[in-house]
């Protein structure tokens, strides 16, 4: 990663990460709803737990994960703090937020 | 095993004076500007977390016990509306950030151009739909107390519940009344609470399932086999149910309140899209185990709702107990707190104000009277909420399952999904419609399952339910048009957000936007490409004066002064009032809107501005900056791709180019070698031939040499010539049937006297007869003359041969040229039909090079081809691909 990266290639980069962030909800809910979650409905036991329990437990925590992979690369790609720059609030001359 | 009723209030009193001292402390923080700490993300995230309402702490217990797998539905509905936070939240936050959004009631308003009437009932709405849950959370606290502490006056404690609530709230969060001076007091309180609720669930389920229950395995093993019912959870109310908790996330006056209205910074809302979903999976953890452990231990009959109290109490551990409790009560207030104040806002801004403005002439008006009044009603406004929901829960008794009255409230807010969604991403989205589809919405959300919540004993009576009003049973609350009877939250939720949304699409395809609702529009919809603080798109006119005393009046004096100074400044006045330009009334209109939300700012700047349009060039222009934006992006992008193609191509020309003309350079430089060495030849010749004294047969030789060269010069020129004209194509070689054999067999009998000279054997071979060929007969001519020339002069074996071999293959013919003079090496064959190169076999003998190439070109030319092909023996030999053409052609 020493050579810098094409600014077409860092674009593209940064809009696959957003497109990621918008499919993942989307996932999400195929995952845990019929009929899907409905194949996890089965007799049985992981480790003690029913399997159903276990699925539902086990999406919910890699969901979480990748939102927070997700986020993390958002912050990277500087996709949220640029649109920020400039947006700042107004402050009055004695240095007061309105 | 009961705490003493002393002990349990003491404890209480504590806990809410310890939440005072958080509120009291992070104002002081802010106020010294030492706020840093208040304004992280993880504030922000346990702020989010007043989701998790008493409901959650008792009631997904008693869910789980009652229905299995459902409670989860609660929880999955908002985690999926925050992993998706970049595409609805962002821009929920984004808009309310840029146009001071005070609360979702001001939301809708505002987006549907400032309408005061979608404004009020939005406000209705979130009344109706929140009194019954804050009902709840005094249920829930009361509940628990006598759970706790024995027997005791259920309304005295309510009451006392919904006071101290009262007062906390009107302390803390009435202390000023703009939307951007946040209720840093408050935010602080709700995050502690958010942590004590966790950690009194997480104390319990540990505690249950490993000191009651003995490991997971243990309390999966009791657990009772149809408790999960994972066949059937899976339906339409699951699906049902997890919309409605991610409507609710959104929707909630109080999630609006504390996710949109306190969010300090956009960026927050990344931490809380993982963080808040997990907030709530360790929210979950547990409570599928407390209710297996509480439905085995507990006696059959006992309140699952208040399993998380009673499992700690019945094994004997009061401090457990005592903690749940807090935790509860930590979830109920909470709630309260924050629902009350976005209440009160909503109450205050979009009812109390717009009356006021009617009722009360704009003359005489003193400094900050307006400001007051709001303040005032903001206080009496929280009062009358908490008490509404004490009257509920009078009323009501109490004596529903607790997890109903939340999904009841869920499905009345959620009826502002549609006009909130098309309000963001439809641009056609019109106040008409939203309105329309609202009333209708709430109208079937009250009909089919909000009066039949009471069972029979609110307006609708039991025989209206069982048979339909005046005993039509078509019109059955829980069976509209005689629908199967199906689960009576689905059957509600289908018909009133079915038909809500149906009517605010097609009346606001119907209706024509105002002005005002096609400019806010676009700039809601657009909120990541405008930028509304830029420019100005409603022109108005108004004194100076006059906007700076509607300024003091909402703002007080103090903070419209400094207001209007930064104004001035920002036009360049250093002393005095800032001209009343458009912008100028934009911002004081924005300002206010931050203040009294912006339908009330719109009509009281209106007021004192007279002469309010926005003119169509100016909508076509806001339509037309963000259309031109992202069509030039799409341009740039197409065009930066264009680019690249054509460097790309560029490049590829530009090294074919450089071949080439490294070719020219060669191809020159060997024509000067060639023609100078005839040339040097006949000039030398010539220089002697001037000398006087020459003998007849030296004479007689040398001219012979000067016309050898010379016939070999004008050769090698025709050659040029010739091959030039071949490969830019300006002869034209007619194609045409030949018949091999006969070609063959003059071309032989041309090469026999230089066969005869070389002694080189041509060897029989078989006559192709009447094979016809596509070719051209004189050049076909010229390049077997060519190839078997080449096969004599190059032929230095002992016993020269020459062997002709074809065959036919598909429609080709093939004709082999073989000869046994050593062939030439697959290096060699790369280069040879190159103009001017000569194999090695050649280098001593005579020949400009050209010949090959030429035959090679001729061949191509009449669409065959000329090549070096290799034997499986290494030996090399030319191989002439022909067409071979119509037997039917040929005869002619």
């Amino acid at each position: 990663m020493a050579e810098p990266e094409n600014p077409a290639d860092l674009a593209l980069k940064a809009r696959k990460i957003r497109d990621t962030a918008m499919i993942m909800p989307l996932f999400g809910l195929m995952v845990l709803t019929p009929p899907i979650a409905n194949l996890f409905a089965v007799s049985g036991r992981i480790l003690g737990v029913p399997v159903i329990v276990a699925y539902i437990f086990a999406v919910w925590a890699l969901l979480i994960l990748g939102a927070a992979l997700l986020a993390r690369r958002l912050w990277r790609s500087g996709d949220l703090t640029e649109r920020l720059q400039g947006r700042e609030q107004p402050k009055y001359p004695d240095g007061s937020v309105p | 095993m009961i705490l003493s009723p002393n002990l349990v209030i003491t404890v209480s009193i504590a806990y809410v004076a310890f939440l005072f001292f958080v509120a009291w402390f992070a104002d002081r923080q802010t106020q010294a500007g030492r706020m840093k700490w208040l304004h992280s993300p993880l504030i922000y995230t346990l702020s989010i977390s007043v989701y998790c309402t008493s409901w959650t702490f008792f009631g997904a217990v008693g869910s789980a016990a009652r229905n299995g797998l459902e409670f989860l539905t609660i929880y999955l509905g908002p985690t999926l509306v925050f992993i998706g936070w970049f595409w609805l939240l962002r821009k929920l936050v984004r808009i309310g950030r840029e146009q001071r959004i005070t609360s979702i009631a001001d939301m809708i308003s505002s987006r549907y151009g400032k309408s005061p009437a979608l404004a009020v009932a939005v406000t209705l709405i979130a009344v109706v739909a929140t009194t019954p849950y804050i009902a709840l959370q005094l249920q829930a606290v009361t509940r628990s107390f006598e759970a706790i502490a024995g027997t005791t006056d259920a309304n005295f404690t309510g009451f006392w519940v919904a006071a101290g609530m009262a007062v906390f709230t009107i302390l803390f969060g009435t202390r000023t009344i703009d939307a951007n001076e946040r209720h840093h007091g408050v935010v602080a309180a709700i995050a502690a609470e958010a942590l004590v609720k966790l950690f009194a669930l997480l104390s319990v389920g540990i505690f249950v399932v490993f000191g009651l229950a003995g490991g997971v395995e243990a309390v999966f093993a009791r657990m009772p086999e149809d408790m999960i019912n994972a066949e059937e959870v899976f339906g339409p109310r699951w699906l049902a149910i997890i919309f409605l908790a991610a409507s609710a996330i959104i929707c909630l006056p109080r999630q609006f309140q504390v996710m949109v209205v306190e969010n300090v910074d956009e960026r927050h809302l990344s931490t809380a899209s993982w963080m808040f979903p997990l907030y709530l999976f360790m929210i979950c953890l547990f409570v599928l185990p407390i209710a297996i452990v509480g439905l085995a231990e507990l006696p059959a009959g006992s309140n699952p709702d208040l399993f998380v109290l009673s499992l700690p109490l019945a094994a004997g551990r009061q401090e457990l107990a005592l903690l749940a409790y807090i935790g509860g009560f930590s979830a109920a207030t909470s709630m309260v707190i924050v629902a009350s104040i976005a209440l009160a806002t909503m109450i205050s801004n979009h009812i109390v104000m717009p009356l006021s403005l009617s009722f009360k002439p704009s003359e005489n008006p003193s400094s900050g009277d307006v400001r007051k009044l709001l303040l005032t009603s903001r206080r009496i406004a929280i009062g009358a909420v908490l008490m509404l929901g004490f009257l509920y829960f009078r009323l009501t008794g109490g004596t529903d399952a607790l997890a109903k009255i939340g999904l009841i409230a869920f499905a009345g807010i959620a009826q502002v999904m549609p006009a909130l969604m098309g309000g963001i991403f439809w641009r056609g989205a019109t106040a008409a419609g939203a309105l329309a589809g609202l009333t209708a919405g709430v109208l079937l959300w009250g009909y089919t399952l909000f009066l039949p919540s009471f069972g029979g004993d609110f307006i609708l009576s039991v025989s209206v339910l069982e048979n339909g009003p005046w005993g039509i049973a078509q019109l059955r609350p829980q069976a509209l048009l005689g629908a199967p009877s199906q689960d009576p939250l689905v059957h509600a939720l289908i018909w009133s957000l079915g038909l809500n949304t149906l009517i605010f699409l097609f009346v606001s395809l119907q209706t024509t936007p105002r002005p005002l609702e096609r400019l806010q529009g676009a700039l809601f919809v657009d909120a990541f490409h405008t930028d509304a603080g830029g420019h100005s798109y409603i022109q108005r006119s108004a004194t100076p004066e006059d906007l700076f005393v509607l300024a003091q009046r909402i703002l007080g004096v103090e903070p419209a002064r400094v207001l209007f100074n930064e104004i001035a400044l920002g036009q360049g006045i250093r002393q005095g009032l800032p001209r009343a330009t458009d912008s100028c009334i934009d911002r004081l209109e924005r300002e206010l809107a931050g203040s009294v939300g912006a339908a009330s700012a719109h009509a009281m700047v209106s007021r004192a501005a007279s002469g309010e349009t926005i003119s169509l060039t100016d909508l076509m222009d806001i339509a037309g900056e963000t259309r031109k934006l992202i069509e030039t992006s799409d341009r740039l992008a197409d065009k930066t791709a264009e680019l690249e193609r054509t460097a790309r191509q560029l490049r590829d020309v530009n090294s074919r180019l450089r071949t080439l003309d490294r070719q020219k350079d060669d191809f020159l430089a060997q024509v000067s070698h060639e023609l100078r060495t005839p040339m040097t030849a006949i000039r030398s010749f010539s220089e002697i031939l001037q000398e006087p004294d020459l003998e007849p047969e030296q004479l007689q030789r040398f001219v012979t040499i000067i016309h050898d060269e010379s016939l070999r010069l004008t050769r090698l020129l025709d050659e040029i010539l010739d091959i030039g004209r071949l490969e830019n194509g300006s002869v034209v070689l007619d194609a045409q049937p030949v018949l091999l054999g006969e070609a063959l067999r003059g071309a032989l009998a041309t090469v026999a006297p230089l066969c005869d000279k070389s002694r080189v054997r041509v060897l029989a071979y078989d006559d192709p007869g009447e094979v016809a060929i596509t070719s051209n007969p004189d050049r076909l001519r010229q390049v077997l003359l060519n190839i078997l020339t080449n096969a004599v002069k190059y032929n230095d074996a002992e016993t020269p041969e020459i062997r002709i071999e074809w065959q036919v293959l598909h429609n080709r013919l093939l004709l082999d040229i073989i000869d046994n003079g050593g062939g030439v090496s697959r290096a060699e064959a790369q280069t040879l039909f190159d103009k001017f190169t000569r194999g090695s076999r050649s280098a001593l003998a005579q020949g400009a090079g050209l010949g090959l190439p030429i035959s090679r070109t001729v061949m191509r030319r009449l669409r065959g081809d000329l090549r070096v092909e290799f034997a499986p023996d290494g030996s090399s030999f030319f191989r002439l691909d022909f067409r071979l053409a119509d037997i039917a052609q040929a005869a002619e």
